[in-house]
């Protein structure tokens, strides 16, 4: 079983990303929305996490979260939805 | 009768529902009135400083550009929690030119020194 967890909050506001890691598997992958984009800088992601995390480019670069992109693979709104079915299921946190 | 100061006080990020907008909505009103009127920047609320942000490519209403109106409006003294900005990687490179970065405890003994506070 996978898990594609879409991130939407910072985990400089709340605790989000803290539960999801909690619960993240060997074949899940996280993916960064919104505000979750902040959290490409924090030490929480930062910290090694071998699970494949993606962030949504646009929502980066409105951010200006330019730099801080090396532990994560930038894909585009429109190419979310076939990520969705190369997993078994999603939870989104908001 | 003597005026009251008022102080905005910013902890959300740029695009989080509409705060950072009316907030800053809030502080052109009172500086149009000839209030006195501080923003400060605290927690999230630093991030709408960040040099470089693009609200179009979102879809969202470029507000930021709104600041450079401040100084119009007599809305000069602007105020960032430099512990914010640590805790964040942030660095003090702002789309604002006259903002000060003040201590956690100047930060809050700033604060102090206003009539009202608004948070956002």
């Amino acid at each position: 079983m996978s898990t594609l967890h879409l991130m939407r909050t910072s985990a400089y506001q709340q605790n989000d990303l803290t539960q999801c890691l909690d619960l993240l598997q060997a074949n899940d992958a996280i993916v960064l929305l919104d505000d979750g984009c902040y959290n490409l800088s924090h030490h929480l992601l930062t910290a090694n996490i071998s699970n494949p995390i993606y962030h949504i480019n646009e929502h980066a670069i409105a951010r200006a979260m330019l730099d801080q992109k090396k532990i994560s693979q930038a894909i585009t709104l429109a190419e979310l939805p076939a990520l969705f079915f190369t997993f078994d299921k999603v939870i989104t946190w908001q | 009768m003597q005026q009251k100061s008022l102080a905005i006080l910013n902890s959300s990020s740029s695009f989080d529902r509409t705060q950072g907008r009316d907030a800053l909505d809030i502080a052109l009103i009172f500086g149009s009135y000839e209030q006195r009127v501080a923003l400060f920047f605290q927690g999230e609320g630093v991030r709408q400083l960040v040099n470089r942000q693009q609200a179009d490519i979102i879809q969202a209403k470029d507000y930021l550009a709104t600041f450079s109106a401040l100084p119009f409006y007599d809305v000069e003294e602007i105020y960032v929690c430099q512990h914010s900005l640590t805790d964040r990687a942030l660095t003090t490179d702002f789309h604002l030119d006259n903002v000060s970065v003040l201590s956690a405890g100047d930060f809050a003994k700033k604060l102090q020194q206003f009539d009202m506070v608004l948070r956002f």
